[in-house]
């Protein structure tokens, strides 16, 4: 399904993913006053811990930031670094609240992007993959129509 | 060699007029700028099910705006954190009034352009007192990013620089204005840093004074000020 991991980055697929979106991305990283007053509104800083690293603005700056800073050239690890944060730290609810306008979910996203374009995606673990296979079964749609609610059974067509 | 009339003198005339010019351009571009990278989105309009609509309710009685209000504000920075709410709001009105309304900077007004503020104009004591809380939130701002561990993870050279900057023209302003030291050295240093803002205001950290108001009036969004209609 997916291309093989390889240990090099291609950096010029990554710089050509940063070129389409540059000028919102410079945008975004200089408009940044580094005031943190987006840190409350984002539910996964409040609910672990209120750790520096959940917060929207550090999860752009570290993110995006980086792989503009170094102009794509990153390596493998480092990539696995931008993986933890654009996906184990942020799960892009869109609730992040920045008094200067700044998307950063898009910004976050953008750096899903380049990861996946280096094969590099979210990890799961056993666990996780049970409850993610768990929720899918208990969808409306997946499960039996006589146990289901009524306001969940899917409508048949006329 | 150029002595400190002469260079007092560019930096009072033409010297201004290019970086006000450089501040207007610099901040059109801004603007447009957002409008390249911003699109327009329609107004998404819910509509609630007839059977959740009590009849009787009235749906936007003053009690009901009331406590919407306070939920909202509630949930808001001034609720979260009303100091800093608090410090930032007054400082940044500071910036902007200050300058506007001090008396010496009204009295240019009236040699230069004969337009008189009078009434308006702040007397010495609480132009004062305004600089000195100034200097205060700026204190507080300093403080902020040194002892909150949030706040200083994120900051750079470039965020103590860009306080220092905001404050020199005000430091070397008060300065002047109670003749500490040398009062032509004082005003030129005054003039040439207000300019240096004028000019790195829409290119840097500072644009942020721009697209406050982008956020608020253009911008859709639940703590939009108006009904904005541009998305990124």
């Amino acid at each position: 399904m997916y291309g093989k991991k390889s240990e090099t980055v291609d950096a010029e697929a990554i710089k050509k993913i940063l070129d389409r979106h540059k000028k919102k991305a410079k945008l975004a990283l200089k408009l940044c006053a580094h005031c943190s007053l987006c840190a409350e509104s984002c539910f996964l800083y409040n609910t672990r811990g209120r750790k520096p690293e959940y917060m929207p603005s550090y999860k752009m700056i570290h993110s995006i930031g980086r792989l503009y800073n170094k102009k794509g050239r990153v390596d493998r690890a480092g990539l696995e670094e931008i993986r933890e944060i654009v996906w184990e730290k942020c799960v892009l609810c869109t609730r992040c609240y920045c008094p200067l306008g700044i998307d950063i979910p898009e910004m976050i996203a953008l750096g899903r992007r380049v990861c996946r374009s280096q094969n590099v995606f979210p990890q799961y673990t056993e666990v996780e993959n049970n409850n993610r296979l768990n929720n899918v079964r208990r969808m409306p749609e997946n499960r039996p129509a006589e146990n289901s609610p009524a306001h969940f059974r899917p409508v048949k067509a006329a | 060699m150029l002595d400190l009339l002469q260079i007092g003198e560019f930096v009072r005339g033409p010297m201004a007029w290019i970086c006000l010019t450089v501040f207007l351009i610099g901040n059109g571009y801004q603007i447009f700028n957002f409008y390249r990278l911003s699109r327009h989105t329609n107004r998404i309009r819910l509509k609630r099910p007839k059977r959740y609509r009590k009849p009787s309710a009235r749906p936007f009685s003053g009690r009901d705006v009331l406590i919407s209000g306070m939920a909202r504000l509630r949930v808001s920075l001034v609720g979260l954190d009303p100091l800093m709410a608090f410090v930032t709001v007054t400082f940044h009105l500071c910036l902007l009034i200050l300058p506007l309304f001090i008396l010496e900077h009204a009295a240019l007004y009236m040699i230069n352009w004969k337009f008189n503020l009078w009434p308006l104009v702040f007397s010495q004591q609480v132009a004062d007192f305004l600089m000195l809380y100034l200097f205060g939130c700026a204190l507080f701002f300093l403080f902020r990013r040194i002892v909150i561990r949030r706040v200083r993870v994120l900051s750079t050279v470039h965020d103590y620089l860009m306080l220092t900057l905001t404050l020199v023209p005000f430091i070397t302003g008060y300065l002047a204005i109670h003749h500490v030291t040398d009062y032509a050295m004082l005003i030129t240093i005054h003039i040439l840093s207000v300019e240096l803002l004028l000019i790195i205001t829409p290119f840097t950290k500072f644009a942020h004074m721009l697209f406050f108001f982008i956020n608020r009036f253009a911008l859709a969004g639940e703590y939009s000020l108006a009904k904005g209609r541009r998305s990124w």
